[in-house]
């Protein structure tokens, strides 16, 4: 929000350095966002978080979930799970994401499960207020295995000694598959418990997470999925290339990596030019 | 003797301002402007450029800006070319849309020179399609890599043609060898102000031939724009030297809506109609348009099906390769991919035509996208 009145002004080449110091500016004051949970939305580990990405739009994440724990965030399952996962941000308040969970080691696999989802932001987050983030995956799945209702909240704190993320969320506990008998319009959904459906508690209820960052490119996470509580690290190679590890209740580690790109360039000729004239 | 030296500081003035005018037109023709045409009026200097490698013409104003910088006493009006059609006048450095006037048109009917303005150009454009998610092949993929050119015939028309190089087939049984891309006749034109036509004949992808007609209202400094849009095809391959073609047969009419909704470069766009196959049925898009990149989620409902998808439009690196006086070699203005997560039905399908639509080019001429750009 704040980014928006400044854009014009980068039509004007003399005013586009300042712009650049603006940008920077901000990346000192603001929050560094970026770290991500399995599927890929904002978040950590295997929990989702308000944090918004606002200046690279376009994420790419591939993530690892061991055997034993891949059951405890996507049901009936008992394989080990490889995430690759999509995010785009459509507008300051919109965002989609698409996720494949491919079983490396199952036979008959195809390309894995898919899953599309959008997270909605009602609240921006500001000195008093945390912002607030709606996280909803369109009904209908024949096997909604990944589907995730959530509302989540998230507030950055700065401390003398780095910053404080905290989130704080509920995750709702019903599922809507696809209904195959289905006779009208009306019924074409069901409406069934997440956990029965899942055979599994996870994000069904009150779930939260903390990061400590003591320095910009690195911080330690706590989390409780509303099934296990899990803990590690994150660590920022590049401004777009961020790593995590973590562990499942201190036994079994899982990692994810994620890339994240701005989409809002120039033409390469044209960015290529304004170098030459700098 | 006082006239003569009146009338001589005349002419150096005007030698001079010729002069710089004739500069102006190489330094743009030298950055890859083609068909410039340079209208002086009073006050003002209209510049007329097509300029192939960038989607957005709010980025090749702006990089025509930089080339030229400021020329003292005059206003700049950039008039964009598509395919050597004008489209309207952007004054004031981009800020405000004028539609064309009389003197403007009677300027470039005088001027334009289809055969001699013109670079010949080599296009590198990927043709992608695949199938996800058979047990058998999971990735099953068709990818060829198309070298294509337009040689422009006479004002709005044009020929697109080029050659198919096979690179990986996985999805069908058509074979490896080199063949004739995609290769159509169009016409496109804006007989009035704020109404464009463009009619194609020729061989499309999605293994289509036939005939392809378009229109579309959508005037550059409205929020609202509709089209129409009509095709007669049929199926076409060509497989080792021979073709084979099925009758053309299947109609395609669909209507549209589309609003911009004036902020972080969104529109919505409604179409309706009968989509390939003769299905029926209805389409929704929510479009952003972050500037040189385009994305797009969709949902369709046809008597065949539903499905929901995304698909997403940006140019290709490095964007040009080689340019001299004659020649330009570069990598395609537009790639666009659609994802469809119902592979099973063919829900809403339709065919490119091998350039971009009306619609989504005539999108990136809107000034309210160029003004945030």
């Amino acid at each position: 929000m704040r980014l928006i009145p400044l854009i014009p002004i980068l039509n004007n080449p003399m005013m586009s350095k300042f712009y650049f110091l603006y940008l920077l500016g901000c990346a000192l004051v603001q929050p560094a966002a970026g770290q991500i949970n399995f599927l890929g939305k904002p978040g950590v580990m295997t929990t989702p978080s308000a944090s918004w990405e606002e200046d690279r739009q376009l994420g790419f994440s591939f993530s690892y979930v061991p055997r034993e724990y891949s059951g405890e965030v996507m049901g009936k399952n008992g394989n080990t799970l490889h995430f690759y996962n999509a995010r785009i941000g459509i507008s300051s308040f919109m965002e989609a994401g698409i996720n494949i969970a491919y079983r490396p080691l199952f036979q008959r696999t195809g390309i894995g499960d898919r899953h599309l989802d959008f997270r909605f932001r009602f609240l921006q987050e500001s000195n008093y207020f945390p912002s607030i983030v709606l996280g909803w995956t369109p009904p209908g799945s024949a096997a909604p295995v990944m589907s995730h209702d959530y509302l989540v909240a998230t507030k950055n704190i700065d401390v003398g000694v780095g910053r404080f993320t905290l989130t704080v969320g509920y995750g709702s506990p019903y599922v809507f598959p696809r209904n195959i008998n289905n006779i009208g319009i009306w019924d074409i959904l069901k409406v069934e418990d997440k956990i029965i459906f899942n055979e599994a508690n996870y994000l069904s209820g009150v779930f939260g997470s903390f990061i400590w960052s003591p320095v910009d490119f690195a911080g330690v996470m706590i989390e409780y999925n509303t099934n296990t509580v899990n803990a590690g690290a994150y660590f920022k190679l590049w401004d777009w290339l961020h790593l995590q590890g973590y562990a499942f209740e201190g036994k079994k580690v899982a990692f994810q990596v994620a890339g994240h790109f701005p989409l809002d360039f120039l033409p390469f000729s044209l960015r290529k030019h304004e170098k030459n004239l700098d | 003797m006082r006239k003569t030296w009146i009338s001589l500081v005349i002419f150096c003035v005007f030698c001079r301002l010729n002069a710089q005018n004739s500069d102006i037109q190489k330094l743009l023709f030298a950055a890859g402007f083609e068909n410039v045409q340079l209208l002086e009026q009073a006050d003002t200097l209209t510049i007329f450029f097509e300029h192939r490698e960038f989607r957005s013409p709010g980025h090749s104003i702006q990089y025509a800006q930089l080339l030229i910088k400021d020329l003292p006493g005059k206003i700049l009006n950039w008039v964009p070319i598509y395919h050597n059609v004008p489209i309207g006048t952007y004054a004031e450095n981009g800020v405000h849309f004028k539609a064309l006037g009389k003197s403007q048109r009677q300027f470039y009917r005088a001027n334009n020179e289809p055969a001699n303005a013109y670079r010949y150009h080599l296009r590198l454009q990927p043709d992608l399609s695949a199938r996800f998610g058979y047990y058998s092949d999971p990735f099953q993929i068709k990818f060829n890599m198309v070298l294509d050119s337009r040689i422009y015939l006479a004002p709005g028309l044009s020929l697109q043609t080029g050659l198919l190089i096979p690179v990986e087939n996985r999805l069908d049984a058509q074979d490896m060898k080199p063949r004739l891309a995609p290769s159509m006749l169009h016409y496109f034109a804006q007989p009035w102000n704020n109404h464009f036509l463009a009619a194609s004949i020729g061989t499309f992808y999605y293994d289509r031939y036939g005939f392809d007609l378009q229109y579309r209202y959508a005037p550059p400094a409205g929020r609202w724009s509709f089209g129409l849009e009509t095709g007669l095809t049929g199926f076409y391959r060509l497989n080792s030297g021979s073709f084979y073609a099925e009758t053309m047969q299947d109609l395609y009419l669909l209507g549209d809506a589309e609003y911009r909704l004036g902020f972080e470069n969104l529109s919505l766009k409604l179409t309706a109609g009968q989509f390939l196959f003769e299905d029926k049925g209805a389409r929704i898009d929510l479009i952003k348009q972050y500037g040189a990149v385009d994305f797009g989620l969709f949902f369709a409902g046809t008597q065949t099906g539903e499905t929901l998808g995304f698909q997403f439009a940006f140019s290709l690196l490095p964007g040009n390769v080689y340019r001299n006086q004659k020649l330009q070699v570069r990598t395609t203005e537009e790639f666009r991919w659609e994802y469809s997560y119902n592979n099973e039905e063919l829900v809403a399908r339709r065919y490119r035509i091998g350039m971009p639509r009306l619609s989504d080019n005539l999108r990136q001429y809107n000034i309210n996208f160029i003004r945030h750009l």
